[in-house]
C-alpha cells in the first residue's frame, strides 16, 4: 500500500517520453505528483502505518531486503516532498518554454521519485539505492544545460563531491551491516546498545560526512553555489525538498545514533563554521541565486545544529518551513530572470523591479529567512533553539543578525527602484506563489497543530525574542547601508571576502591527475611487457619454424649438437 | 705396450681404415665413394680376423662386400648422376669433437684383463640362446624383401 | 695382444666420419655409405668386446646387426629408387615435406 505512494512518479517518468507538447507532459506530471500529495497526505491523516518488505536476494543465511514503511516522519517529508514538487512542477511550465521539455520532465520525475521513495524507505539498502539515484539525477539535472561548459562543470563538481558522502554512507552501511546482520533501520536504531562506543563513533562520523556532502556543509559547500547553472526550477526543488534535504533527513533518521556518542560536538562545531563562512560569503554576492545558495548552507547548518543539540524534531520542523520559503524565493528570482533577464543585483537595481507584485511575496519569503514574526521561520526557529545552551545562543544571536542583514541587503538593492514594466503574472504562476506566500504568512501556525503527529518541543522565551529584535536591527542596518546609502558603514561592507578554496580543490585534482599519469605509465609498461611477451612468443614460433626447414642434414646437425651436449655431460659425471 | 707383429699388424689396418675411411668421404663421385667403401669393408673383415672372429669376418664378406655395395652400385648406376664437390662445412665440427670426447673418456676407462677368445660353438650358441631372434630375424627379411619388391614394382605407394 | 682401447678409439673416428660423410654429401646413395660406416664402427666394438670380455653374445650381436643392416639397406635402396624415379635426382636436401 505505501508504495502507492511512489507509483505515480514512477508513471509520470515512463509516460513522459511518449508525449509531446508542453502542457501535455506538465499535465501529466502535474497531476502525478499530485496524485502523491493526495495519497500521501490521505495517508497520515488516517495514521496509517505498515511495512511492505520484499527479499531481494539471499547469500547464505543473509537475506538482503527492501522494505518500504510509513514512519510519521516519512509520512510528513512525503507529503512535504510531494506538496513542494508540486508547487514547482506546476511553475515549470512557464519558466521552461524552451528546449528539451521532454528531457526535463522525465529526469525531474525520476528525481522526486527518488527522494519520496528515500524518505520512505526503512531499509538501509533501499536507503542506499534511492540517494544515488538522487545524486545522479541531480548530476543530469544540473547540467541540464549541457552545452554551456560551465553548466557541465558545475553538475560534474556536483556529482564529485557528493560521491565521497555517498562512499561514506557505503562504509556505514556495510560495518552497520557486518556488526547487526540487518538493514533495516529501525532494528538498527533499536540496537544501537549493544555496539561498542567506538564502533558507534565510526559509524556516526562516517554518516555525518555523508550528510555534510549532500547537504554542501562546510568542506563540501562549493559545489552549491555552482549548481545554479541548473534551471531555476530546478534549483528550488533541488534546494527546498530533495537534494539537499536528504543530507539533513539522513541527519534526522539516525539522530539516534548520532545523538548516542560525542560526535555532536564536531557537528556543532562544523555547523557553526559553516554557518559564518555561507554567511559572510553571502554578504558579498552579487548573483541572486548564488547567494540563495548560501543561505542554504545555512539553513542545512541550522538542522545540523538542531539535531546535534537534541530538538532533533524541531528540526524537522524548520526543514519544512526552509523548503518554503526558500522554493518560493526562487521560484520568484525564476519569474525576475524570465522578466529581466539577469541574475544580478545591482543590473536588477539599475533596471528597477519593485512594484506591489513583486516585492510583497519576496518581503515575505525575506522576512520569513530572517525569523521576524509572526512569519513562519520564527515558529521554526523557536523550535529547534529549544535545546541551546548559553554559548549557543550566544553565538546564535549574531548569526540571527548576519542572516537578516544578507537577506535584506539581497531585497534592498535588487528592489530598490520601481518598475515601469506592466508585469502580469500567468495561472502558471500565481498557483504556487501565492500558495507559498500564505503558507509563509500562516504555517508558522501549524507548529500547534502538528504537536499531533509528532511531538516538537518549542518555546517562546526571551532567547527567541531577542533573536527576533536583533534581526529587526539587522534589517534596519541593512537598510541604512543600501537602501539610503549611508557611507559611515562603507569599512563594515569592505569585510566581508570570498571564502572559497576552487582553486585548492582544482589543484588538489591536478595533483591526482598527475599521480594518475604516474600510474598509468605503470600500467603502461606492464601492458607493454606483457605484449612484449605474446611478441616474443610469436618470434620464438618464427625462429621454431625455421628449425623445422625439412633440411636433413640440419635435423643431423641438431641430432650431433644434442649428443656432443650429452657427451660432455657424461664426461663430467663420470670422471 | 710392446711392440710386437700383432701391433704392427693392428697399426697397420687401423692406418688404412681411416685413410679409407676419408677417401669415402673426400671423393666426388658416388661410385668412388662405393669403391672406397668396398675396401673399407675388406680392411673390417680383416681386423675380424685379426680378432680370432673369422666366422663374422666371412659374413661381413659375404652380407657386405656381397650384398650391400653390389646394391648400392646399382641404385648408384640406375639414379642420374650428379658430380658435387664435397662441401666442407663448419659442422662437421661436430662429429670430431664427439670422437674426441669419447676418445678422452676411453683413455681414462681401465679395462680388465685381456685374453683370447674361440668362437668354435658359435652356431650352437645362437641357436640354444637366440632361436626366436633367429625367427624374427626371417620374419623381417622375407617382409623386407616383399615390401622392396612391392614398391619397386608399383610407382603409386610411398613418399 | 694390442691394447682394447685403440679398437675403440679406431671405432670411434670410423663413426665420426660416417657422421661426416652424411654431413657433407646430400645425396642418397651417400647417406646410404655414411650409415654402413657407423654400422661397421658398431660392429667393431661388438666384435672387440666380445672378444676381450670373453662374452658369446657380442659376437651374435654382431651378426643379427649384420643381418638387419642388410635388410635395411635394400629397403632403403628401393624407397630410393622410387624417390629419384619421382623427382628426377636423389638429393635429400630438396626433400621438403618435413617443413613445419
Amino acid at each position: 500500500m505505501i508504495a502507492l505512494i511512489l507509483i505515480p512518479m514512477l508513471v509520470s517518468m515512463i509516460l513522459v517520453p511518449f508525449f509531446k507538447g508542453r502542457k501535455k507532459l506538465a499535465f501529466i506530471s502535474i497531476s502525478a505528483s499530485f496524485l502523491s500529495f493526495l495519497i500521501s497526505l490521505y495517508f497520515l491523516l488516517i495514521g496509517y502505518s505498515s511495512t511492505q518488505s520484499i527479499t531481494w536476494f539471499t547469500i547464505g543465511s543473509y537475506a538482503f531486503s527492501l522494505s518500504l514503511t510509513a514512519s510519521r516522519i516519512g509520512m510528513l517529508m512525503a507529503v512535504f516532498v510531494s506538496f513542494i514538487s508540486t508547487m514547482v512542477l506546476i511553475f515549470s511550465p512557464f519558466y521552461m518554454k524552451k528546449d528539451g521539455t521532454r528531457r526535463y520532465y522525465f529526469e525531474i520525475s525520476l528525481f522526486i521519485f527518488s527522494m519520496l521513495g528515500m524518505v520512505l524507505s526503512s531499509s538501509l539498502l533501499l536507503f542506499y539505492i534511492f540517494w544515488e539515484l538522487i545524486s545522479i539525477t541531480s548530476y543530469l539535472l544540473i547540467g541540464f544545460y549541457h552545452q554551456k561548459e560551465r553548466s557541465s562543470q558545475a553538475a560534474r563538481k556536483a556529482l564529485m563531491m557528493t560521491r565521497i558522502g555517498d562512499f561514506s554512507l557505503l562504509s556505514a552501511m556495510i560495518l552497520l551491516f557486518s556488526a547487526l546482520k540487518t538493514f533495516s533501520i529501525p532494528l538498527i536504531l533499536s540496537s544501537i546498545s549493544f555496539l561498542s562506543p567506538s564502533f558507534l563513533s565510526l559509524v556516526s562520523v562516517l554518516i555525518f560526512i555523508a550528510a555534510l556532502a549532500k547537504s554542501a556543509q562546510f568542506p563540501f559547500y562549493v559545489w552549491l553555489p555552482d549548481a545554479m547553472e541548473a534551471p531555476t526550477t530546478v534549483t528550488a526543488l533541488l534546494h527546498s525538498s530533495t537534494m539537499i534535504t536528504s543530507g539533513a533527513f539522513l541527519m534526522i533518521l539516525f539522530s539516534k545514533l548520532i545523538l548516542s556518542t560525542t560526535i555532536p560536538v564536531l557537528v556543532i562545531a562544523i555547523s557553526f563554521l559553516t554557518i559564518f563562512v555561507s554567511i559572510l560569503l553571502a554578504l558579498k554576492e552579487r548573483d541572486s541565486k548564488r547567494l540563495m545558495a548560501y543561505s542554504t548552507i545555512e539553513s542545512m547548518g541550522f538542522i545540523f545544529l538542531a539535531v546535534s543539540t537534541g530538538s532533533v524534531n524541531g528540526g524537522l520542523f524548520y526543514l519544512f518551513s526552509h523548503g518554503i520559503f526558500k522554493a518560493a524565493s526562487l521560484l520568484l528570482i525564476g519569474e525576475l530572470i524570465i522578466w529581466f533577464g539577469t541574475r544580478d543585483i545591482y543590473k536588477l537595481k539599475r533596471i528597477g523591479i519593485r512594484n506591489n507584485s513583486t516585492f510583497i511575496p519576496m518581503l515575505i519569503a525575506v522576512l520569513s529567512l530572517s525569523a521576524i514574526p509572526p512569519f513562519i521561520g520564527f515558529f521554526a526557529h523557536s523550535a529547534f533553539t529549544y535545546d541551546f545552551n548559553l554559548y549557543e545562543q550566544v553565538l546564535f544571536v549574531i548569526i540571527s543578525f548576519l542572516t537578516a542583514l544578507f537577506a535584506f541587503r539581497f531585497l534592498f538593492i535588487a528592489y530598490r527602484d520601481r518598475t515601469s514594466m506592466q508585469i502580469k503574472r500567468g495561472i502558471y504562476q500565481k498557483i504556487p506563489i501565492w500558495t507559498l506566500v500564505i503558507l509563509m504568512l500562516l504555517g508558522g501556525f501549524s507548529l500547534f497543530v502538528i504537536q499531533k503527529i509528532i511531538l516538537i518541543p518549542y518555546s517562546f522565551d526571551p532567547f527567541i525574542l531577542v533573536c527576533a529584535a536583533v534581526s529587526a536591527i539587522g534589517a534596519y542596518l541593512a537598510y541604512r547601508m543600501f537602501y539610503i546609502n549611508d557611507t559611515t558603514f562603507e569599512g563594515v561592507n569592505g569585510l566581508f571576502g570570498r571564502f572559497t578554496y576552487d582553486n585548492m580543490l582544482s589543484s588538489i585534482g591536478k595533483s591526482f591527475y598527475a599521480a594518475s599519469r604516474g600510474v598509468s605509465v605503470i600500467d603502461d609498461r606492464f601492458v607493454g611487457a606483457y605484449g612484449s611477451i605474446g611478441f616474443g612468443a610469436i618470434n620464438l614460433s618464427y625462429f621454431g619454424r625455421r628449425l623445422q626447414n625439412g633440411d636433413v642434414g640440419f635435423y643431423i646437425d641438431i641430432l650431433l649438437v644434442g649428443f656432443v651436449v650429452l657427451l660432455a655431460i657424461l664426461a663430467v659425471i663420470v670422471l | 705396450m710392446e711392440l710386437g707383429l700383432e701391433v704392427l699388424g693392428f697399426l697397420l689396418t687401423a692406418l688404412v681404415m681411416i685413410i679409407e675411411g676419408i677417401a669415402v668421404v673426400m671423393s666426388r663421385r658416388p661410385m668412388h665413394s662405393i669403391l672406397f667403401l668396398f675396401l673399407l669393408l675388406l680392411t673390417a673383415a680383416a681386423l675380424f680376423i685379426e680378432l680370432d672372429a673369422v666366422v663374422l669376418a666371412l659374413a661381413e664378406l659375404l652380407i657386405y662386400n656381397g650384398g650391400i655395395t653390389i646394391l648400392l652400385t646399382l641404385a648408384a648406376s640406375i639414379e642420374p648422376e650428379e658430380i658435387r664437390a664435397p662441401r666442407i662445412k663448419p659442422d662437421i665440427i661436430l662429429p670430431l669433437v664427439a670422437a674426441v670426447i669419447l676418445v678422452f673418456m676411453i683413455s681414462t676407462y681401465k679395462f680388465g684383463n685381456v685374453s683370447n677368445f674361440s668362437y668354435t660353438s658359435l652356431g650352437t650358441f645362437i641357436l640354444s640362446g637366440y632361436g626366436i631372434l633367429l625367427l624374427v630375424v626371417m620374419v623381417m627379411s622375407i617382409a623386407a624383401a616383399l615390401s622392396a619388391t612391392y614398391m619397386i614394382s608399383k610407382e603409386d605407394v610411398g613418399i | 695382444m694390442i691394447d682394447y682401447s685403440w679398437i675403440v678409439y679406431l671405432s670411434t673416428f670410423l663413426f665420426a666420419l660416417g657422421i661426416i660423410n652424411i654431413l657433407v654429401k646430400k645425396d642418397g646413395i651417400n647417406f646410404i655409405i655414411g650409415i654402413e660406416m657407423i654400422i661397421n664402427a658398431a660392429l667393431i666394438n661388438f666384435v672387440s668386446g666380445s672378444a676381450y670380455l670373453l662374452n658369446e653374445n657380442g659376437a651374435v650381436y654382431a651378426l643379427f646387426t649384420l643381418v638387419v643392416a642388410a635388410l635395411e639397406t635394400t629397403l632403403i635402396v628401393a624407397l630410393l629408387l622410387l624417390y629419384s624415379s619421382r623427382t628426377g635426382g636423389a638429393l635429400f636436401s630438396s626433400l621438403r615435406n618435413l617443413r613445419g
